[in-house]
């Protein structure tokens, strides 16, 4: 009995070991794994989450070990990593530090150790949380949408609207005023909706359409103070394009300029900006708030100059004290010369920046392969074509993190339909490093998703309101009209 | 005496049970197939972590994860009557040991047999979901588990409010019929207060509201979305073609169009179709019911039925327009239950593997890889895996696909096939799509101009179809001889258009009805245009 006892456990002893294998005379190669997400030689904010990865290639077993200033681990799997988010942390509260990567993977039974590669871990810190909207990439159709918030230093995502509670109305995404989680908007439309603006928690429904506006307010940005916003009023023309890879066109009939005085319920404009001559479009306020920027190209017939159609980027004197535009106009980036049409336009918080996207032609760039952000220093006005940042598809619907060292942008890059959140760091010299997608508990999240991730916006912390409030001012709160 | 008597009751109650649930296979297997074949289409189950903990996120978790396991199984053929059936008959059984604990023998079978037969008609809803089911299975079960408890009453109370949490955790809806059981039972032990604690599991809906993320009414009624329904037979016959589309079976969706003669947009749509894949679509055109030119490609706007959206792909994805195919493929996925549809996820795969988007198709591949019907299919359909057939599939499809760019509105219809035929003028399909669309829509100079820039150039005689309407532009535009012979028209046929004329110039519509209904003359002159909004 005690014999058979003996053999068992050696037995159950072998099996353990046979179970968990280990690296033992891997044989090493010259090249890097093939793991997604792209986590290769990036640059990453020492508040960031995990960056779980998995290998693309079938991997028995994987071994990964990684070492930091202060300190190592080990973590292993078969063709996924996940990294315990508490370990991690520890790692990377030693400060600015280069990480090094070591994969090992057991295939057709043998070991192979791969170039290491490295997470340079930068003090600067991103905001904490990401906000965008989730949908299909349907083109201009929903059904089910959510404006989701996640955490960037854990993996906790919080539901911030969902048209499941509101009648399945549409809901354009969610804008935050300086990275401030207490000044923000987004669009609901449908028959209760309206814009929803946050301010300092207290939540308001508004209708931002008076009868001299062609349209809805569209596109849109918060001034600092809070008081004011400035919108673009569009009617928008959606066509498809007959080459597949181009799918959709959406272009502007008409566009106009607005500025609203959210205290006031009042709608400022100007002549030259709501004239039928010219098309202006994604406005934004400077850091300081004492300037607009904004998008403009002179009126084509579309869609037959749909190609020729580019928007250049200009800039207007505002007067924060009483929501007035100055009388002229300075061309920041001229589209003739330029070979391009910018869109999507983002001040960094410093003042030092214009963050943009630029495409051969139109006002839509997100079928667009060719569109790719670029960057404006406003103090040299050099531009930055953002190398190694743009991807083969579609770079756009960006923004900055408060400190100015960090921008989100949504990318095309892995797929062509599927637009996802990647960060970019910024150093000191104004040179924006190689970008990574936001990490995921489940490294294979995205490859199971029928959603894109639209328009990411960071902020700095949670925004003091959640889906049930937006179910509540859909239903119960009258809306205010501008005027 | 008595135990024979019982044994004899359960024999006939099992007997009973086994012919209801034979009469309910027979339906589902013979007079509805189709029905529960789509509904298998408009999900997609995957064998992957992260999507299975996705149930928790919404109410019902375990109802909903069998009830979509089991829907699977609807792929098969015999599989969806089977697994309907067997699903039936559990609920049958835990409804009756559970109603037995309340009721006697013959109440109790009748009241589940009742409720079985309801639960069977809910279940013909082309959107009843079998987790609905199942969460009625779930509900009984618990009631069950409660009524056979052998406690006292202050802890038996404690353990069945526990229950009936545990209950609506897990199979949504199924609880309020627990909670309904559990207080008969109370009722017909003496009922005391105590017992009011059951309605306490009342609050649960309000209180995970916040987290499930769902409307009020829903949270009562999760995973159930109908409280009654009936078959609808004329539903089955338009998936009957959808289905058989989708299979490839031609030949089947003409004869199932043909056999049921429906005026039905979506019937038309498939009659169309399998015309032009048979070749015979100008030849076959007027033979059949035709909505105006929404016969052809189902009109898409904020109007159209869900089945519309649906089945509008498969038009352009015929005809080669791999833009309009995949917009029509997206708006499916969206409006189909959870936007999660095998079918369309498919459909995804084969337009980028067309288009030549490796990394696409692969995301579609990826999840199709993960589900239990599909599995192979999308093996089968990795560069690495494919067939000499599917590769020259694929290469006629790409012959057909546009290079030439151009913009247009979501429901031109003409602008994309004109642009179709501008790259590629033999594609036929797409040739007599643009021809029948214009005839359909009383468009003659339409027509004329299309025919003598993409099929006059070919040489050859034009169909019946065509020569009537080219006749009705040459005598419209008083033509000589000369015109009349450069279309090599059917002589046979220009004196049937005099003949025709003559009769409608005498107003005889009797004879024209009797001798030329299914001519396009006739169509010409009084079809009257719906607008289809499916």
């Amino acid at each position: 009995m005690k014999k058979r006892l003996m053999i068992l456990g050696v037995l159950v002893l072998l099996f353990l070991i046979s179970c968990k294998q280990s690296p033992q005379n891997a044989k090493t190669v010259d090249t890097f794994p093939a793991i997604y997400p792209d986590y290769i030689n990036v640059t990453i904010p020492e508040n960031i989450a995990p960056l779980n990865f998995m290998l693309t290639d079938s991997a028995k077993n994987t071994v990964v070990t990684i070492e930091g200033k202060e300190g190592s681990l080990t973590v292993s799997g078969e063709q996924k990593i996940q990294i315990p988010i508490k370990k991690w942390k520890e790692l990377l509260a030693a400060g600015e530090q280069t990480i090094s990567v070591t994969v090992t993977c057991l295939t057709n039974e043998e070991w192979t150790q791969y170039k290491p590669f490295s997470w340079t871990v930068k003090p600067d810190e991103i905001d904490g949380f990401v906000s965008y909207r989730l949908i299909e990439p349907g083109y201009e159709v929903w059904n089910k949408i959510q404006l989701v918030e996640r955490s960037i230093e854990t993996f906790d995502e919080r539901v911030l609207a969902d048209n499941n509670l509101t009648k399945n109305s549409c809901m354009n995404c969610h804008i935050y005023g300086n990275n401030n989680p207490e000044l923000s908007f987004f669009h609901m439309r449908g028959p209760n909706g309206g814009t929803i603006l946050n301010r300092d928690g207290e939540l308001r429904k508004i209708n931002t359409r008076n009868n001299k506006m062609i349209a809805n307010a569209t596109y849109g940005n918060l001034h600092p103070s809070g008081r004011f916003g400035v919108f673009s009023s569009n009617i928008v023309i959606p066509e498809f394009h007959s080459s597949q890879s181009k799918r959709l066109e959406v272009y502007d009939s008409a566009s106009d300029l607005i500025v609203i005085d959210f205290d006031n319920d009042k709608v400022n404009t100007h002549p030259f900006l709501s004239d039928t001559a010219t098309f202006e479009t994604f406005p934004v306020f400077s850091a300081d708030g004492k300037s607009i920027y904004y998008c403009s190209a002179p009126y084509k017939p579309l869609p037959d100059s749909i190609k020729s159609l580019r928007y250049s980027i200009h800039r207007i004197d505002f007067d924060p004290e009483n929501g007035t535009l100055g009388t002229e106009v300075d061309t920041v980036w001229n589209s003739e010369t330029q070979h391009g049409s910018a869109c999507h336009l983002k001040t960094s918080p410093d003042g030092k920046h214009l963050l943009f996207t630029v495409a051969n032609y139109g006002t839509f760039p997100i079928w667009h392969r060719e569109a790719d952000l670029q960057m404006l220093n406003l103090q040299t006005g050099e531009i930055d074509i953002l190398k190694d940042v743009n991807g083969p598809n579609s770079d756009t619907y960006h923004s900055w993190s408060s400190n100015s060292r960090w921008f989100v942008f949504a990318s095309k890059r892995d797929n062509g339909l599927y637009g996802k959140p990647y960060f970019s760091y910024v150093d000191e010299n104004g040179k924006a490093h190689k970008p990574f997608v936001l990490p995921q508990k489940d490294p294979e999240k995205y490859d199971f998703m029928l959603k894109s991730f639209n328009i990411p916006e960071l902020s700095t912390g949670q925004v003091p309101f959640d889906a049930m409030d937006i179910e509540k001012i859909y239903n119960d709160t009258k809306i205010e009209q501008v005027h | 005496m008595v135990n024979r008597g019982m044994i004899k009751s359960r024999k006939i109650g099992i007997a009973v049970a086994l012919l209801w649930g034979i009469i309910c296979f027979l339906f589902f297997q013979f007079f509805y197939p189709y029905h529960l074949f789509h509904r298998e289409q408009m999900q997609l189950f995957l064998f992957e972590p992260g999507y299975l903990f996705s149930y928790f996120n919404k109410p019902a978790w375990l109802a909903s994860l069998l009830g979509d396991f089991l829907t699977q199984f609807f792929y098969y053929i015999g599989g969806g009557a089977v697994t309907i059936t067997l699903t039936l008959l559990v609920l049958i059984a835990t409804g009756f040991w559970s109603l037995k604990k309340l009721f006697s023998g013959l109440p109790a079978f009748t009241i589940i047999l009742l409720i079985a037969s309801w639960e069977a008609l809910r279940n013909t809803g082309v959107v009843y979901p079998l987790s609905a089911t199942v969460a009625l299975i779930g509900g009984f079960a618990i009631a069950g588990i409660g009524l056979s408890l052998k406690l006292k009453q202050t802890p038996r109370v404690f353990v069945n409010l526990l229950l009936l949490l545990i209950g609506y955790w897990i199979f949504g809806y199924g609880a309020w019929v627990a909670l309904l059981l559990l207080l008969t039972g109370e009722f017909k032990n003496h009922f005391k207060i105590i017992s009011v604690v059951y309605f306490a599991v009342l609050i649960l809906p309000f209180l995970l509201r916040p987290h499930y993320l769902v409307p009020l009414r829903d949270a009562f009624q999760y995973p159930m979305n109908l409280f009654w329904n009936t078959p609808d037979l004329h539903e089955e016959e338009i998936f009957a073609m959808s289905i058989e589309s989708d299979r490839g079976n031609w030949d089947e969706v003409l004869k199932t169009a043909r056999k049921y003669d429906q005026n039905d947009q979506n019937a038309t749509y498939y009659y169309n179709l399998a015309s032009s894949h048979l070749n015979q679509l100008p030849e076959n055109l007027l033979d059949y019911y035709q909505p105006g030119e929404y016969g052809l490609f189902l009109k898409l706007s904020y109007r159209s039925s869900f089945l519309s959206i649906l089945f509008s792909n498969q038009a352009w994805f015929w005809v080669g327009d791999l833009t309009m195919s995949e917009h029509s493929t997206v708006l499916g996925q969206i409006f189909s239950y959870n936007q999660r549809s095998s079918r369309m996820v498919k459909r995804m795969a084969e337009i980028n593997l067309i288009a030549g988007e490796e990394k696409a198709a692969d995301k579609y591949l990826t999840m199709l890889e993960h589900t239990l019907c599909y599995r192979k299919w999308a093996q089968n359909r990795r560069p690495e895996n494919q067939s000499e057939a599917f590769k020259k599939w694929i290469i006629r499809k790409r012959l057909n696909c546009s290079s030439v760019d151009t913009l247009r509105a979501n429901n031109d219809v003409v602008a994309s096939l004109r642009n179709l035929l501008d790259h590629n003028p033999t594609n036929k399909a797409a040739r007599d799509y643009l021809l029948c669309f214009q005839l359909l829509s009383k468009n003659i100079d339409g027509f004329v101009a299309d025919y003598n820039a993409y099929a006059k150039p070919l040489g050859t005689a034009p169909c019946e179809l065509y020569t009537q309407a080219l006749l009705i532009s040459l005598a419209r535009n008083n033509a000589g001889p000369k015109e009349y012979l450069a279309y090599k028209l059917d002589k046979s046929l220009v004196d049937d258009f005099w003949k025709y004329t003559e009769l409608y110039k005498k107003r005889d519509s009797k004879s024209l009805g009797e001798e030329f209904k299914s001519s396009y003359w006739f169509y010409y002159h009084f079809a009257t245009i719906k607008v289809g909004e499916g």
